[in-house]
């Protein structure tokens, strides 16, 4: 029986694409900003990226330093367009209450840093599940 | 009542119109494309890996060996990294050179690219014909190189060979042939009606999309962003005065017409070259030491990039490349594509964003 090579499992593909200096860079910054592994990172990667959008990864990370969530400083912090615009690996939607429920915490506590960092605790878990 | 069904339309990885295997996995509603992917990995070199911890010396061949058609293009961007890095000079004359043999292959290029597109919207005529003026510009390549492809034309501290008087004369005769044949071919394209249905207000990417994706080189420029082009930071282009061209509409037809509009203005770079070179050294000489460093250069197809780390003996302890082909085929496959409104146009979009895959997998 034939087996036709387009039809086998390309993760390791996958994998490859994610080895390079660059990326490996950019898999760092995004397990230091939400405390997630390396490996977990990866993994999802490449559950959730298409091969080309992949090996784009610096490149659209690069952009989002220079313009993403430019006006908006919780955005930021929380790297909303990051993750649903740059490199989309959650839910545009959850995101963006996440954000929006953490700048109403922000104006009633006061309390900046925790605000953010349970927005960013609650990213991570979205990242893993 | 007309029947729409939702297919998932695979094309690839072998493909009449793709000279390299890719498979773009379409999402379609009848013929109307709602979104693509992309798988890859089908010739990937890793190469990389294989110049990590060998010498300047053979990595210089190896990175011309990234990409086939923008050969010179990746010895140029490596060549200047290690100078970079190294605080290696080049004589003027040298640098005129560089520039002359790097507007040459982005000539062939960009003819190869239109060709291309030419041939997937079925105007053979047109395609052979541009197909046949590329040999002209691979003709001076060879000239002024000794080779077509793996030219290795450029080392630190200057270039290989001296442009000749006589091989002057030729350059500027092929120079005046390419331009006179050109005019009919652009004529042709702009004036077919056929090419202008095929091609118009087809497979748009917004100027806001391109910056989201990154995409750079023609597709950028036809989206209306000019800034884009990395001659613009490079100190021989702007001594020639370059400015940078571009278009609005970010069609099919934009992405074609900017590389003929570029072409035209390669020849004329090419001449200045030829006005302003003055007789002198075409080596500075220079050691390749130890440093890191990021540079980056105008390919035909965008914003090259090499991060280079090397040791006191110059052999490359670390190196990255980031070839515009990954920009702009992610342009292509999400942005592009979707909503386009025939199966037919699919692989004339793709085509029109001149997608490598040798760089892609590099």
């Amino acid at each position: 029986m034939v087996e036709y090579l387009y039809e086998k499992d390309l993760r390791g593909m996958q994998f490859n694409i994610l080895a390079s200096t660059r990326h490996e860079w950019v898999i760092a910054e995004l397990s230091s900003r939400y405390g997630v592994r390396k490996p977990e990172i990866r993994s999802r990667l490449i559950e959730r990226l298409d091969m080309i959008l992949l090996e784009n990864l610096p490149a659209r990370y690069e952009v989002w330093l220079d313009h993403g969530d430019g006006e908006d400083p919780i955005a930021r912090e929380l790297g909303v367009e990051l993750l649903t615009v740059y490199i989309p690996l959650v839910e545009d939607t959850r995101m963006q209450d996440i954000a929006q429920e953490t700048r109403v915490r922000i104006v009633e506590d006061g309390a900046h840093d925790d605000a953010i960092a349970e927005g960013l605790a609650r990213v991570r878990e979205m990242i893993r599940s | 009542m007309k029947k729409t069904v939702d297919v998932s339309l695979p094309i690839g990885p072998l493909h009449p119109c793709f000279k390299e295997p890719a498979r773009i996995r379409c999402e379609t509603k009848g013929e109307r494309v709602i979104s693509a992917e992309m798988d890859l990995g089908y010739v990937k070199k890793g190469i990389e890996r294989i110049m990590r911890g060998r010498p300047w010396q053979e990595v210089m061949f190896l990175a011309e060996r990234v990409c086939g058609i923008c050969s010179v293009i990746h010895n140029m961007v490596c060549i200047e990294t290690l100078e970079k890095l190294s605080g290696i000079d080049v004589p003027e004359r040298a640098a005129y050179l560089r520039v002359i043999v790097n507007e040459l292959d982005r000539i062939q290029s960009h003819l190869l690219a239109n060709f291309s597109y030419c041939y997937t919207i079925e105007h053979e005529t047109l395609s052979m014909y541009l197909l046949n003026l590329r040999e002209t510009a691979m003709d001076m390549l060879e000239l002024i190189t000794g080779a077509r492809v793996t030219c290795a034309y450029m080392v630190p501290g200057g270039v290989r060979f001296d442009l000749r008087d006589e091989d002057r004369l030729t350059l500027e005769e092929a120079l005046d042939h390419m331009e006179k044949e050109l005019d009919r071919y652009v004529g042709m394209f702009k004036n077919g009606p056929l090419i202008a249905q095929r091609s118009k207000g087809v497979g748009i990417i917004s100027r806001d999309d391109v910056i989201e994706a990154h995409g750079v080189g023609p597709v950028a420029r036809a989206s209306g962003i000019p800034e884009s082009d990395r001659r613009l930071e490079h100190p021989t282009y702007r001594k020639l005065g370059f400015t940078p061209l571009s278009y609005e509409d970010g069609d099919n037809y934009a992405r074609i017409m900017i590389r003929f509009d570029e072409v035209y203005q390669s020849i004329g770079l090419i001449r200045r070259c030829l006005e302003n070179m003055v007789p002198g050294p075409i080596r500075g000489g220079g050691t390749v030491t130890a440093g890191e460093a990021t540079h980056a250069g105008e390919a035909p197809r965008g914003e090259l990039t090499y991060y280079v780390k090397t040791d006191e003996y110059g052999r490359i302890i670390d190196i990255a490349i980031r070839t515009p082909s990954i920009m702009n085929i992610e342009s292509c496959a999400h942005y592009m594509l979707e909503g386009v409104s025939s199966a037919a146009d699919i692989t004339s979009t793709f085509i029109s964003a001149d997608p490598c895959i040798a760089c892609a997998e590099r």
